[in-house]
């Protein structure tokens, strides 16, 4: 489909009354990774074209879903139309949470060095046109809000603490034959690396763009690590792009982030395809032509038994997430 | 402009910054003035003024971004000037443009550089040139592209532009290991398809550089390519090379 008609068709479906909202939300859905429009497209087309998404289900009137995936633009958005169309869906929060300001103020400087004009009123934007900048997009929504604070909201990071059922608590069922790869060429199965040990699981690859992604990911995981210290918990980051990243490639992405590797520590690629796992654990991951497009922050928590609970699309801490790991070993 | 003089200028912008600096926290008049973005902006978007002068005010705006605190009120507007720049009459001015925004990956840049590998006639720089810049997004999604023109063009720098867009694709090993091994292509694109092969496949890479280094119809510059890129992986070249 050429880009001006799905451009045209985003706005249609932004009219309809069930676009984000009750069984269908198929505009909603189309702020995942994964969704088929992304698809092939290189990394920064395909985050001006989700901006556009984040816009136009602003403007269907903001369904309470959509809050996840505005607040992890704004902890960890690096692209000024993405970090823009969040910051302006903010506005259609009926009642934004305590702690909003500090999350605009963080992206407005974490965009400021890659700062330019934003078009978000149609897509592809056209030759020539150009709006306010990003950065004062997210000044504008910080004046509105400062207006509508509400204390008797809960604090943003008030869900931070533990992690949540995921839609797949079972899913480590359906992988236990995939085979993996470690950081020093070592084969292992889902199966033999937990067996029956509580553990985490969190994904990353070595060619993110992203510091507060990836890079972050795999230092917090390091430090997980080492809180946990010698029990037989799990920690291993499985990487979405294995063709590209080789075991050398992730020996050295963990080393220089002070991820400690072990028996029970490891970074990790398929030796096969990565869709099984993509698809078992709904991972929030989109590919284009060579490698990843675009990634959710995502964190699985594996109890003795296989069950799954996650941080999803937020910047766990590695506090929070030992004490749910340290819980599901004893549990 | 040559390196030496963007250095200069980059060196003077530093400078002037740094006596801005001063100048706030002493409030004393006379000290050196610093750069005036806002004209240099002015004369960049200015269609009617010389494409020299205004590719001046480009390397001077350029200059500009390595301060990037104080530039970062210019920046929204050097990107339009840039995308304005970018589809001048000018090449060299045109030229400048792409580059910098390629270096930004600027979507805009990627479109207008697209547009123009598929349709000769809306092509704002040469396939060899478009395809180089982007090379440089390994997050891009010029493959298909950079695969229609390694199959069908005969140019050897459009060839080896499109290798290296297909250096960031690990589904193009194949294509590039037959590319490296292939006595009748250009060598260069033979040299820049071993440089890629290494680093999506160094194992494949080291069986193919071995295999050039015992045929010994092979090229000796390509043999030196290879052999050079094994010692630098501590890889001990098997074969000895051919005799000259």
């Amino acid at each position: 489909m050429p880009d001006a008609v799905l451009g045209a068709d985003l706005m249609r479906r932004a009219t309809e009354a069930d676009c984000c909202r009750g069984p269908d939300r198929d505009l909603l859905r189309l702020l995942r990774e994964d969704a088929p429009i992304y698809a092939g497209r290189g990394a920064v087309e395909s985050e001006r074209l989700r901006a556009f998404v984040m816009e136009c289900v602003s403007n269907a009137g903001l369904a309470p879903e959509a809050w996840a995936f505005i607040r992890e633009e704004l902890e960890t958005g690096m692209d000024p139309y993405a970090v823009a169309a969040a910051a302006r869906a903010v506005r259609s929060l009926p009642s934004p949470p305590r702690g909003i300001e500090r999350l605009l103020r963080g992206a407005a400087d974490r965009i400021s060095a890659v700062d330019e004009t934003v078009w978000l009123a149609s897509y592809p934007a056209p030759q020539g046109a150009a709006g306010p900048s990003a950065v004062a997009e997210v000044m504008e929504t910080l004046a509105i809000v400062g207006r509508l604070a509400n204390d008797t909201m809960p604090p943003i990071c008030a869900d931070q603490t533990s992690p949540k059922e995921t839609a797949v608590p079972n899913a480590i069922a359906d992988l236990a034959d995939v085979e993996l790869e470690d950081q020093d060429g070592r084969l292992i199965t889902f199966a033999e690396l937990f067996s029956g040990r509580a553990g985490v699981i969190s994904f990353f690859y070595t060619r993110c763009m992203n510091p507060n992604k990836c890079s972050r990911t795999i230092a917090r995981l390091g430090a997980l690590r080492d809180l946990v210290g010698d029990t037989a918990v799990v920690v291993a980051g499985i990487t979405y792009d294995p063709a590209y990243d080789l075991p050398e490639r992730l020996r050295r992405y963990g080393e220089v982030r002070g991820f400690r590797f072990g028996p029970l520590s490891r970074l990790l690629r398929t030796t096969g395809s990565f869709e099984p796992i993509r698809r078992a654990l709904e991972l929030g991951v989109g590919y284009g032509a060579a490698t990843v497009n675009r990634h959710a922050v995502e964190l699985f928590v594996i109890d003795r038994t296989g069950r799954l609970s996650a941080f999803e699309r937020q910047l766990w801490n590695e506090q929070d997430v030992a004490a749910a790991v340290l819980g599901a070993e004893v549990g | 402009m040559n390196p030496k003089d963007y250095r200069r200028q980059v060196e003077e912008a530093l400078k002037a910054s740094s006596n801005v600096a001063r100048r706030d926290v002493r409030a004393s008049p006379g000290l050196q003035a610093g750069p005036d973005w806002a004209r240099d902006l002015d004369e960049l978007m200015d269609t009617a003024r010389n494409a020299r002068e205004r590719e001046d005010a480009l390397w001077r705006l350029q200059a500009g971004t390595f301060l990037v605190a104080q530039f970062a009120q210019y920046r929204p507007r050097y990107i339009q000037a840039l995308q304005l720049a970018a589809t001048d009459a000018d090449q060299t001015l045109r030229h400048a443009a792409f580059d910098v925004l390629a270096n930004n990956k600027d979507d805009f840049a990627r479109r207008k550089l697209t547009e123009g590998l598929q349709d000769p006639e809306k092509a704002l720089v040469s396939p060899a040139v478009a395809l180089g810049l982007l090379a440089r997004d390994d997050h891009g999604a010029a493959t298909s592209l950079a695969r229609s023109f390694l199959s069908a063009d005969s140019d050897p720098a459009t060839r080896a532009q499109a290798v290296r867009v297909l250096s960031a694709d690990p589904a193009s090993t194949s294509l590039l290991a037959e590319r490296m091994g292939d006595k009748n292509e250009f060598r260069e694109v033979r040299r820049a398809s071993a440089v890629a092969l290494r680093s999506l496949d160094p194992a494949r890479f080291r069986a193919l550089a071995q295999d050039i280094l015992a045929d010994h119809s092979d090229f000796q510059e390509i043999k030196a390519t290879v052999r050079g890129a094994l010692e630098r992986d501590a890889a001990t070249p098997l074969a000895t090379p051919a005799p000259t």
